[in-house]
């Protein structure tokens, strides 16, 4: 009987609602319980709180109606999560229900509500008759449990060890029942998805699996085919002819309506041909037959549809013969939604060959026509794809776009005009003459991408383009208020075409305007670094320049959607699954769900590693004509920066020289480099005699590392804009990153603190534990708590339990206080737990640093409450954000908590800038970039951000601070965040680390 | 690797709120709903995919009616059975309410949990036949009947047998008095055709509906004049053989057999259930064909002049003809004027509807329409050409295809005779001629 609460009478009237239907849930007749706990359940759903009912809800359990019984499992399940206290006093209810003899549909209600209540310490409770259901003379009982199992592992995986579980699911692999076995076969996959491989493929598996497919559901279909493919069976243990088998046998359920059961056998008819090698007839005759499937999915819902295309693009890429005839049925229905019609375009594009060309683009001239101004891009786009594929249509689909471009829709001729800037690309000098139409329909351009496309090929044609001079001067006049995108073109294309009509109509003037815009007005360092260099290489040697940016271009090709035959493979196994939807592979992000605290180190690993694959990757790709390779520019580079940051942070050492923009100074240290002749100061002084071009020094070298930008940049045109400099740079960034990383961090040790004094009394009065203890993160990276406990008293202490208070960091303690543990009297242990966050809504935010933790500990002298002080810096994310996405959520705080300090001096072995950064960012505070502040001096800007366990980044609690160093060698540091709290704490932190001594 | 079960499933109203849910595996919180309601109502639906990610939680979705449903997984979920395990459950409990919607939720918090807990176990799907789920899940009409212990075991068992049963879309111990069959061919005729007659695109879905109402449990085999069974067994036959792309069954017909002898066999669900589609990728001629020719678009007017024509067989007559065509967004005061049947202008769908009750085959009938301009020109006037022509019909005793029901045997323990009625009916697809 639940006790009421004197004082809830006085709440409201709702009260004796609940009053009421605790009355009706006694009443001794079944239908007047029955309507009590429907209204209950109602009222449940929608949202109210009928918990007080839980004693006289589970009293209704003593029924046989199987009805009634549901209805209370019902609400237990929805309690259970909530408040798994009360769940717990369901457990005896359980093991009664689970072993009722007459009604196997109680049992399996039972065994399903159980797993549900993930409470550990009712576990040993039902383990017990979740054994003996499965083995379960009904098979509703059976395949429940199978299930249950799953459940279980997620609880407590040991349990599901102890009772030999896993073995029980494989056992019922052999099971009669269709149901059973494909439960079974869901139950390993979700376990295998934790632990790993856990069933062994062997041929006398995969034929019960295939004996018991036709007699499951469609679902059950589905398990037992993804297991199928997912755990194939080596092509060596394969007896002769068994593939032939194993095909035959699946191919039946090509005929199944379910949709989902389609694509899943035709992923593993897909993977068992792969044993097949040769084209033979056998199996060219199993692609027929997948072929009329695979097209009647174009029939189904337009979700369905959507995977289908999606996971079809896939298909035939691995067997382009399954799906070569079928064009037609690709073309876009009017009633499509936008998102089917976009992947049937891209089907089309792939389709598109010289046999079905004409049809396809009288179909594409259609849909440029329609009224969804997003799909009449796409499909213009499209035109030009396929005359970039096809070279014997290339003319017809010029035709195509000379007719669309004279409807004179503005967004058909821009769309058409950035189609046609690559078909230039891929055919040049054959189809110039559409240069004029397009400018004759040509009303406005307001897009980017066409703007950008158009100086394109103003640029590149300008020799033959009469007024072209005169229609970049145009373009120039807003060149400060261009995107990026735009700048980078019409730089490019300014010197272009000063190379190609040499001299002539004011080209000149042009290309001077352009350059000193680039160089001097931009904030854009890669703009600007781009113009240093065009501007170097015109002064220095026009011949050369010339060879250099108007050589011959690599050829594009249509094949940007085509993926990488390991790639394409890993997909293809996981068609119908979310990774074939995509076109990523499962590991890039199902990762991340697992237990990010475990695994954190790994995965930074990894990512590292990819990271410096990757970026060597790019590098061995680019080797220009002159034998120089992009990795060894990367170096020298990459010295440059190193210089740079030096240069601007120790300020103190050198008396700061007044100097225009920290990118301006970089491209002098970059220049300097490589150049002998020593930096250049300009900008306060008049700009013509302090040009880079001014700087004829070093000879060879100088060229060497022009030539390589050059020619990097040149060959993707389609990248023209993403510029040389932009990767150059960009892989700077990464890799002192990685550099970084890859050095473990090494975090700044914090020193004990005694938390817990040997004369504090506990709450029985008694004294004698004296606590010291420190949160740190390890060398791993992880969260842990150093403590050292000694024993002031006369009796041996023991039996400690120790707990945290929920905390507004959600820190917590994850390894439980060892067992056995006792500390002899004047005796002094040190010893360290794992902690981790969790940041579910916790206790208040910090008014004022240290953070504090409270935490008790219970031990055999007695219970003590003490506070635990921690660090911001123990507490910081390793996520790293981008830069943009950084300033973004910067310029976005409504409301700024800035605090200062000075430090007036810093530990000695921050000996330069280079190390302060280090220093911060070992301690997880990241650097974001460098400029000059308000006051006009040189400061350093970098960020952090508390972790957030699941929760990705609480932009509230994101911290950017400005770091200056003063010429004492100190720092002036000024912090910001949109919570008050967070700046005070971050100061705390970066006090701690830069005094530090490691 | 293969994805995990669905975390949970959300019927959302209109504004986003949740009606009711089940969280099956613990792993979500239900503050995930508040994303779900940002990203799919605040922002163009129209641009939104049924399949989305955001922070390691993937949503799929489908909308019926009023109502969101909503399911969000962990990981790499199987997202095609997702998707078809969404479309079942909306079948279910549209069977089960009527109309699946949010009213019809709300009046039945019971029952739709209990049909969510017995479809999906811990994030996989298990038993969404109607007919089974109806024997354990029953509604308020005929719950509560009293039985002896003894009844109920029998009853119990049988119901466990149900769902778990190889046959698990018939129960045992069905009786009707009269033993009948009705069989229902029905083919759908999809068409694209360009404005100058050209047929893009064609393609004949068929449907083998049932309705059974036999005792016991029967056992069924259907011959149909397929080709590839007459093939496969070396016969000729002198009617028209018909060439089946792609057929899919019930889950009632025994795969295996029809793969290795072409026959199709069964244990039918009783009453009502789709035992098999098909496809044919025929090239059709239109069967109704519609011209329109636009006259006189001025500032002030446009006229229209359609002209539909059938080309069919003179004996057999299209029901309920509708032809859609499209006009200007903001036209008004319309004249019509034809010879057969009636026109509507229907201005929230900015077109014009001509409804035929019987149209032979054979015929040709013409309309003439007209319609005035306001003086101020809404935006985009011309937009209207690119909506195609919509036909709706239906043509009874007729398949395009020319498939025939060559037999349906039927054999019962018992040996009781049973009829099967058969009916052919041809209607329009996705019927779509192209304007100008």
């Amino acid at each position: 009987m639940a006790t009421i609460d004197p004082f809830d009478f006085f709440k409201s009237s709702k009260r004796s609602e609940v009053a009421e239907l605790e009355l009706e849930l006694n009443h001794n007749k079944l239908e007047k319980r029955m309507e009590a706990l429907k209204k209950v359940i109602a009222m449940m759903t929608v949202g109210k709180d009928v918990s007080s009912l839980f004693f006289p809800v589970l009293k209704c359990v003593e029924t046989n109606n199987v009805d009634l019984k549901k209805l209370v499992y019902l609400y237990i399940i929805n309690y259970a999560k909530t408040q798994p206290d009360l769940a717990v006093l369901a457990v005896n209810t359980f093991r009664k229900d689970a072993r009722e003899r007459l009604n196997p549909l109680i049992r399996g209600l039972a065994v399903r509500t159980m797993g549900c209540i993930g409470v550990d310490t009712i576990l040993d409770y039902l383990c017990e008759p979740l054994k003996e259901s499965m083995g379960d003379e009904d098979p509703y009982v059976r395949k429940t449990a199978a299930v249950c199992v799953a459940k279980l592992f997620e609880i407590n995986q040991q349990r599901v060890e102890d009772y030999k579980f896993i073995e029980k699911l494989e056992e019922m692999l052999g099971d009669g029942n269709g149901m059973v076995v494909s439960n079974a076969v869901a139950a390993l996959t979700d376990i295998q998805h934790t632990k790993g491989k856990i069933v062994q493929m062997t041929q006398t598996i995969l034929y019960k699996l295939l004996n018991a497919l036709p007699e499951c559901s469609e679902w059950g279909r589905i398990y037992i085919l993804d297991f199928l493919a997912d755990n194939m069976l080596p092509s060596a243990a394969i007896k002769s002819g068994g593939i032939e088998e194993i095909i035959q046998r699946i191919v039946p359920n090509l005929a199944h309506s379910n949709s989902a059961v389609v694509l899943s056998a035709t992923k593993v008819i897909l993977k068992y041909l792969d044993y097949m090698t040769g084209d033979t007839e056998m199996v060219r005759s199993v692609c027929r037959k997948m072929a009329p499937p695979l097209i009647s999915l174009m029939n189904s819902e337009p979700e369905i549809q959507y995977i289908a295309i999606r996971n079809i693009n896939l298909i035939i890429q691995k067997r382009p013969y399954i799906i070569d005839k079928e064009v037609r049925v690709f073309f876009c229905n009017f009633q499509d939604p936008l998102y089917v019609k976009l992947e049937k375009l891209e089907i089309l594009i792939r389709l598109a060959d010289l046999k079905n060309v004409d049809s396809l683009l009288n179909e594409l001239k259609d849909y440029a026509q329609e009224v969804d101004v997003l799909f009449v891009r796409r499909s213009i786009s499209a035109i030009g794809r396929i005359a970039i594929k096809l070279d014997r249509a290339a003319d017809r689909c010029i035709q195509v776009l000379h007719q669309l471009i004279n409807t004179k829709i503005d967004y058909v001729v821009q769309e058409a005009i950035i189609v046609i800037k690559d078909i230039f690309r891929k055919y040049p000098n054959r189809y110039e003459s559409i240069i004029k139409d397009l400018c004759e329909n040509l009303k406005a351009l307001d897009n980017v991408d066409a703007r950008a496309s158009m100086i394109w090929i103003v640029g590149e044609y300008g020799d033959r383009i009469d007024n072209a001079v005169d229609l970049l001067t145009n373009f120039s006049q807003s060149f400060k208020d261009e995107a990026r995108k735009v700048q980078h073109a019409l730089l490019n294309a300014t010197v272009k075409l000063f190379l190609k009509v040499e001299g002539n109509g004011g080209a000149e003037e042009l290309v001077q305007d352009v350059l000193r815009m680039a160089t001097e007005e931009s904030d854009n360092p890669d703009l600007r670094n781009r113009g240093y260099i065009y501007w170097k290489m015109l002064s220095s040697n026009p011949e050369m320049a010339k060879q250099i940016i108007l050589c011959e271009k690599p050829t594009i090709s249509e094949d940007a959607s085509t993926l990488e035959p390991q790639i394409l493979d890993k997909l293809v196994g996981n068609i119908s699954m979310l990774s074939s939807v995509y076109y990523k592979v499962p590991d890039t992000f199902v990762k991340k769900i697992r237990d990010r605290i475990n695994e954190r180190l790994d995965l930074e690993n990894e990512e590292v590693q990819v990271i410096s694959q990757q970026s060597k990757q790019a590098q061995a790709e680019y080797v220009d004509s002159t034998g120089v390779k992009k990795s060894e520019y990367i170096k020298e580079s990459q010295v440059a920066q190193a210089t740079y940051m030096v240069d601007l942070l120790s300020l103190d050492d050198q008396p700061p020289m007044k100097q225009g923009g920290a990118g301006t100074n970089a491209i002098d240290d970059l220049l300097g480099i490589i150049d002998t002749t020593p930096p250049v100061q300009h900008s306060t002084q008049p700009v013509q005699q302090q040009h880079p071009m001014q700087i004829n020094g070093g000879g060879s070298d100088l060229l060497d590392l022009i030539d390589t930008t050059a020619h990097v940049q040149q060959p993707s045109i389609q990248a023209v804009q993403s510029s040389a400099l932009d990767d150059l740079l960009g892989g700077m960034g990464q890799e002192s990153h990685t550099e970084t990383l890859l050095q473990k961090a090494q975090f700044v040790k914090v020193p004990y603190q005694v938390v817990l004094n040997g004369q504090t009394a506990g709450q029985k009065g008694q004294q004698g534990l004296q606590i010291e203890a420190a949160f740190q993160r390890d060398g791993n990276g992880a969260l842990v708590l150093d403590m050292k406990l000694t024993n002031l008293s006369t009796v041996p202490i023991s039996d400690c339990l120790m707990k945290l208070n929920q905390n507004h960091f959600g820190l917590a303690l994850h390894d439980p206080f060892p067992t056995p543990f006792t500390l002899r009297p004047q005796e002094s242990r040190s010893l360290t737990l794992t902690c981790h966050q969790n940041r579910a809504p916790g206790g208040p935010p910090p008014l004022r640093p240290p953070v504090l933790i409270q935490a008790g500990i219970n031990c055999s002298l007695d219970l003590f409450y003490f506070t635990l002080p921690a660090l911001l810096q123990v507490l910081l994310s390793p996520t790293q954000l981008e830069y943009q996405m950084c300033s973004r959520i910067w310029s976005s705080f409504p409301v700024m908590q800035e605090c200062k300090m000075t430090m007036p001096s810093m530990s000695a072995q921050i000996t330069n800038g280079h190390a302060l950064i280090t220093r911060l960012q070992e301690n997880r505070i990241y650097y974001l970039n460098q400029a000059t502040n308000e006051q006009g001096s040189e400061v350093l800007y970098v960020y952090c951000s508390p972790e957030e366990g699941d929760q990705g980044v609480n932009q509230h609690e994101i911290v950017v601070a400005e770091i200056g160093i003063t010429p004492t060698g100190g720092v002036e540091i000024q912090a910001t965040s949109q919570s008050g709290y967070m700046s005070l704490l971050f100061l705390q932190a970066v006090k701690f680390v830069l005094s530090a001594n490691t | 690797m293969s994805g995990l079960g669905i975390s949970a499933i959300y019927f959302l109203d209109q504004k986003g709120k949740i009606i009711i849910s089940r969280d099956y595996r613990g792993e979500v919180s239900s503050s995930i709903t508040e994303k779900f309601q940002r990203k799919v109502l605040e922002l163009d639906e129209r641009l939104i995919k049924p399949v989305f990610t955001e922070k390691d939680i993937t949503y799929m979705w489908i909308r019926v009616n009023n109502i969101y449903i909503v399911s969000v997984a962990k990981g790499n979920p199987n997202v095609a059975l997702v998707f078809t395990f969404l479309y079942k459950m909306k079948d279910v409990f549209c069977d089960y309410f009527k109309e699946l919607e949010d009213e019809s939720l709300r009046d039945n918090f019971v029952i739709t949990y209990e049909l969510l807990d017995e479809m999906m176990d811990h994030g996989y799907p298990q038993i969404t036949e109607v007919k089974v789920l109806k024997e354990y899940i029953k509604t308020e009409a005929n719950k509560m009947q009293k039985m002896t212990s003894e009844q109920q075991k029998k009853e119990n068992q049988k119901i466990s047998q149900a769902m778990t049963n190889i046959v698990s879309w018939r129960p045992e111990g069905i009786k009707h008095s009269k033993n009948e069959i009705f069989l229902d061919v029905i083919e759908k005729l999809n068409l694209l055709v360009s404005a100058n007659g050209n047929v893009l695109r064609s393609e004949i879905l068929g449907t083998v509906r049932m309705k059974s109402f036999l005792s016991g449990m029967p056992e069924l085999k259907l011959g149909l004049n397929d080709k590839a069974l007459f093939d496969m067994t070396g016969r000729t036959s002198k009617g028209k053989l018909v060439e089946m792309e792609d057929i899919k069954f019930h889950q009632c017909v025994r795969l295996n057999r029809f793969e290795a002898e072409r026959n199709i066999t069964f244990i039918p669900p009783d009453g009502e259930f789709e035992l098999m589609t098909y496809r044919l990728d025929t090239q059709v001629k239109p069967l109704i064909w519609v011209e329109c020719a636009v006259e006189n678009f001025t500032r002030s007017k446009i006229e229209y002049v359609v002209k539909a024509k059938t080309q069919f067989k003179s004996k057999s007559i299209a029901n309920n003809v509708e032809i859609y065509v499209s006009v200007p967004t903001d036209v008004d005061s319309p004249v019509f004027k034809s010879n057969v049947g009636t026109v509507k202008y229907v201005p929230d769908q900015n077109c014009m509807v001509w409804c035929i009750k019987q149209f032979p085959g054979r015929k040709e009938y013409h309309m003439r329409a007209q319609f005035g301009f306001p003086s101020i020109e809404a935006e985009e006037r011309q937009k209207y050409s690119r909506v195609p022509i919509q036909v709706k019909f239906e043509i009874p005793y007729f398949t395009v295809s020319g498939i025939q029901v060559r037999y349906l045997k039927i054999q019962e323990k018992s040996g009781y005779q049973a009829l099967p009625w058969v009916r052919y009916i041809t209607q329009n697809g996705d019927y779509q001629i192209r304007m100008q």
